[in-house]
């Protein structure tokens, strides 16, 4: 029978470490492809992915269940973590998607040539000039597949808000691709 | 009409995201390091050093050094004197 993440979540902070490799393991992915699109690199998310689950492994015994999901919690290290990488290197130059990890290909669809004049990477580029809680959005929207409610829960607000975030999301980034395209 | 443009851009929009945003698989070799790193691996101890016998061959080493330092300082000991008794003999003219 599958552990619930509840019930992995008690038993790692009881110094189970098998629990806690359940949970590594059911969410390692995730938080990888958080900080891969976050970052560009994926030298950089291996990195940072290692910081996260090293940070909650020292803290999970700390960790109170207040009904905020596991996940929800990896994220909120995962995001502080890659918003002190990017403070520490605001000054340095980024090379975007330099080293593209093992992908798992949709297949090459017709739509991928949808948007006329406009490259996926810029796309990217794009995206990552929106605020953090817009990237995360989209994130778990597209990489991840989850539901408004589950992002809601993710993200610590409500269904509504969610839906909301996401139209401005696009509006945004809809009228941030058209600026580029005319630059 | 504008707004049927802007909801088929937009729905156009959605459509590059999903292709755009895949998921990626980290490396298999990297999980599987990383894992080890944070839990140690099931059926694995760390090995206790056994000190014992060590210490025994060690004792015994030192023991048996003393006695063959006490036996080799007889033996000179023993050697000298008789010297001193077969000089002291030479001189009394025996």
């Amino acid at each position: 029978m599958e552990l619930s993440d509840n019930d992995a979540l008690q038993r790692a902070a009881a110094g189970d470490q098998d629990a806690f490799g359940v949970l590594y393991e059911r969410y390692v992915t995730r938080i990888y492809n958080y900080i891969y699109y976050r970052t560009g690199q994926n030298t950089e998310a291996e990195d940072l992915t290692a910081k996260v689950f090293f940070k909650a492994y020292s803290h999970i015994g700390s960790y109170k269940n207040t009904g905020v999901p596991f996940s929800a919690w990896l994220y909120r290290i995962a995001h502080n973590l890659v918003a002190n990488w990017h403070r520490d290197n605001s000054r340095s130059k980024v090379v975007p998607l330099e080293d593209e990890p093992q992908i798992v290909m949709k297949g090459d669809l017709p739509e991928t040539t949808v948007m006329k004049g406009q490259d996926s990477d810029s796309l990217l580029k794009v995206i990552r000039t929106l605020t953090s809680d817009r990237q995360q959005l989209l994130i778990l929207k597209f990489v991840d597949n989850l539901s408004n409610a589950e992002i809601a829960v993710i993200m610590g607000r409500s269904e509504g808000a969610i839906k909301s975030l996401y139209h401005r999301t696009l509006a945004n980034l809809k009228g941030d691709l058209n600026a580029e395209e005319f630059e | 009409m504008a707004k049927n443009k802007e909801s088929a851009q937009l729905e156009t929009l959605e459509g590059e995201l999903a292709i755009r945003l895949r998921s990626y698989h980290p490396r298999t070799e990297y999980v599987r390091h990383l894992k080890n790193r944070l839990v140690k691996p099931a059926g694995v101890e760390v090995e206790r050093s056994n000190w014992k016998p060590a210490v025994l061959l060690i004792s015994l080493g030192i023991v048996g050094f003393i006695f063959a330092t006490i036996g080799l300082l007889r033996y000179i000991w023993s050697f000298f004197s008789e010297d001193e008794s077969a000089d002291d003999a030479g001189e009394r003219g025996d």
